[in-house]
């Protein structure tokens, strides 16, 4: 196991759940994109996940994340929208498939292109599978990679892709509303999924506010992602962590 | 009571024969000055990388030992700056020992060794108690005064390497160069 996922690992068995923020290097210029990182860490963020669905390229991932490891020193992981947002000045890389694109290209056929350029250019980078289920509005995510977005108000369908993701076997799974979604994951459909799938379970898109956090992460979430926010009210940032290792707390309690 | 020579003997030169210390500005040119090596020749008897280079993939790949992310947001911690900028400068290995350690495990460059090397078992981080000098309860006077000369290169080696921004290796063999008048082969 690498050192990234280990320490991912131990932070959730420490805090019960913890957050990670998700910063778009397209949004933002690298100035600002260093200030939220720092912001982020300074928060209590555990981790920080690069990547967007767009408009990002080896040569400016590369620029944006080594002027942020001079900051920060929690990991960096890449969330990669495609092949062009790989960086080997990462700690990590989330190998992602997505459980409901109805293109191949985003469940199989994009990692094992990827997986050649791993092989040959960036054997240091560490790599994390993440099986990754595109739920609710889906955003602009949902739309880029051509998934068949699951409403909410079809949560047994939800469910039968959680099954599916652990009897594959993925060790983390990700649960996805899309960047800036109107509403996040409902707390009881993340409550479901802990009971069925126990691997790490990740919950992200349109959480804004610290009492969302904090139920998604006591119904059952191990990682809660939040983007948007930090850019837009980065002050609120603190206090939505602050709920989600309170969220943690209380479900640690209940699983012992 | 067994002469230090002796023990060192008898463990068989261990501490020679693991992960190198940190090797300092002014030890590479009172090596390189002892050995009459121009400054470009530095690869010929160092490694350099970045701390992250060799945290992350030399000392894992080389010696199987893993390094916690905690443990590396500690050092980055830290050494702020220094932990991406700086390079670190190794001694080079064949076969894991040291390129230095001759056959009949004594130590070629003995007069002109690294203060790290005169400081062990002593470190900034404690005693190495898997040294024998420790378990023997030698005196280790001498040591100790090594590891301050040690710490204080050290904090040396790191303002320079701050100031200069030395990122590369040209950066490196030129400071090498300017660094070779002002350093005695002690």
């Amino acid at each position: 196991m690498g050192r990234v996922r280990e320490y991912i690992t131990r932070e959730i068995e420490r805090r019960g759940s913890i957050h990670i923020t998700l910063l778009d290097p397209d949004k933002v210029d690298i100035e600002t994109f260093v200030k939220l990182g720092k912001h982020a860490e300074d928060a209590g963020s555990s981790a920080i996940m690069v990547g967007g669905s767009l408009g990002v390229n080896e040569r400016i991932l590369d620029e944006y994340i080594s002027e942020l490891k001079r900051e920060v020193s929690i990991p960096i992981i890449l969330f990669p929208g495609n092949l062009s947002s790989i960086s080997g000045k990462a700690d990590a890389l989330w190998f992602i498939t997505v459980l409901n694109s109805l293109n191949t290209y985003y469940v199989i056929e994009a990692q094992m292109q990827a997986s050649v350029i791993l092989y040959k250019v960036y054997r240091n980078l560490e790599t994390i599978p993440l099986a990754y289920l595109i739920v609710g509005d889906g955003g602009a995510v949902g739309f880029v990679s051509n998934a068949r977005v699951i409403p909410f108000s079809r949560a047994e369908i939800i469910l039968a892709y959680v099954l599916a993701a652990r009897y594959l076997e993925y060790p983390f799974l990700y649960l996805e509303a899309g960047s800036g979604a109107s509403s996040p994951v409902p707390p009881p459909i993340v409550h479901k999924s802990r009971e069925l799938y126990n691997g790490v379970l990740i919950v992200g898109g349109g959480i804004r506010e610290p009492d969302t956090a904090y139920e998604i992460a006591r119904a059952g979430a191990d990682i809660i992602v939040t983007g948007t926010v930090v850019e837009k009210e980065p002050e609120k940032l603190r206090k939505i962590v602050e709920a989600v290792h309170r969220g943690g707390n209380e479900k640690k309690r209940r699983d012992m | 009571m067994k002469r230090k020579e002796e023990i060192c003997r008898e463990c068989g030169a261990r501490c020679c024969k693991g992960p190198s210390p940190n090797i300092t500005i002014f030890d590479v040119v009172r090596i390189l000055k002892h050995l009459g090596r121009p400054p470009k020749d530095v690869l010929q008897y160092f490694e350099v990388y970045t701390h992250e280079e060799y945290l992350c993939n030399v000392l894992p790949s080389r010696y199987n030992v893993t390094i916690s992310y905690e443990t590396i947001m500690e050092l980055k911690r830290r050494l702020g700056r220094y932990f991406e900028r700086l390079l670190i400068i190794k001694l080079r290995k064949v076969d894991h020992s040291c390129i230095f350690l001759k056959d009949d495990n004594t130590c070629s460059i003995y007069p002109v060794r690294p203060i790290a090397c005169r400081a062990f078992p002593l470190k900034v981080t404690g005693p190495d108690e898997s040294c024998l000098l420790i378990r023997y309860g030698v005196d280790l006077s001498f040591e100790r005064y090594m590891l301050n000369i040690y710490v204080r290169e050290m904090e040396d080696h790191y303002r320079l390497f701050m100031n200069r921004e030395i990122m590369s290796l040209e950066h490196l063999i030129r400071l090498i160069s300017e660094m070779w008048d002002k350093v005695p082969i002690l």
